[in-house]
């Protein structure tokens, strides 16, 4: 797979209803960016509001960025749905990779504190006040999409496989 | 002098503009270009050290994207210049693109961390 075009596996639109897509890459670092840019061409086919947009994309971004870094596979799979629900849309991306235990550990962890922060903006600016710029491994990007893309976080582990799935709702941004 | 991150997707250049320092953001910022940006901000402490300047506008005009790792970058700084004991180097003001939604929602969050010396304004009111 070339680091400038990202080649899904599949993806679909419903109509201005739902997409959906599967992304199978080598976790090439500079492919993260490339991804983002995919999400937010492929969410302008449903979505008008840029907002809704930046939220999945930065919510990808992250997310296989952390794979790519710290993924120990030579694949990444991300992927992402969004389906029209009662009231606006509901959006989930999953980043699956290998890791290994500690980063297994490290992430259940980190998922868990930012799950349980009662105020998930005052959490992720508490991480800011407190990192060190040199520290990689902060949470910051999982405190980030819960605080600033707005989504609830999850893991899933299976042996050596791990998905984070990052879920929220999207509301305002049919097109018309 | 400093030297620019200069980056197939990424750039950051600084020059002086009557007694302040102003730094340009290009592109999209992310964990490919941190240890550049980690340089650049630094380095650009420094000199707004050096030279006294009484500021440091930062413009977001042509920033696509900024990950969490370049924002650690930032919050590095915006932590050492905005202490909010008063006695702040320099004011740094990020000049936002009042097209560019998010960056409301991003650096707005980072400049929440720091005092009043560190600021978001929207180009308009520039």
């Amino acid at each position: 797979v070339s680091h400038r075009e990202p080649n899904p596996a599949s993806i679909s639109f419903r109509g201005q209803d739902a997409l959906a897509f599967d992304l199978s890459l080598v976790p090439h670092p500079r492919l993260v960016s490339n991804v983002r840019e995919f999400v937010e061409a492929a969410m302008t086919r449903i979505a008008c509001d840029a907002d809704a947009i930046f939220r999945v994309a930065m919510t990808a971004h992250e997310l296989l960025e952390n794979g790519v870094k710290y993924g120990t596979s030579t694949r990444v799979q991300v992927s992402l749905s969004i389906q029209r629900g009662a009231d606006g849309f509901d959006a989930v991306v999953r980043v699956t990779n290998d890791a290994s235990e500690d980063d297994v550990h490290r992430l259940r962890e980190g998922i868990a504190s930012v799950g349980a922060a009662p105020d998930p903006q005052h959490f992720y600016q508490s991480l800011m006040l407190r990192d060190d710029p040199m520290e990689n491994r902060s949470g910051l990007g999982l405190a980030r999409v819960r605080a600033e893309a707005e989504m609830s976080l999850d893991l899933h582990v299976e042996g050596a496989q791990i998905t984070i799935e990052a879920a929220g709702h999207l509301s305002g941004m049919a097109r018309s | 002098v400093i030297q620019p991150v200069i980056d197939p997707i990424f750039s950051a250049t600084v020059r002086s503009d009557r007694g302040a320092l102003v730094v340009v953001l290009v592109g999209t910022a992310d964990f490919n270009v941190k240890p550049e940006l980690d340089r650049f901000v630094r380095d650009v402490h420094r000199l707004a050290g050096e030279a006294a300047a009484f500021e440091v506008r930062v413009e977001l005009g042509g920033l696509v994207f900024i990950d969490s790792s370049c924002l650690k970058s930032l919050a590095w700084w915006v932590r050492t210049v905005g202490t909010g004991d008063g006695r702040e180097p320099y004011r740094i003001a990020f000049v936002a693109n009042p097209s560019a939604r998010w960056q409301r929602r991003s650096i707005g969050a980072l400049v929440a961390i720091a005092g009043p010396a560190v600021s978001l304004i929207d180009a308009r009111a520039a």
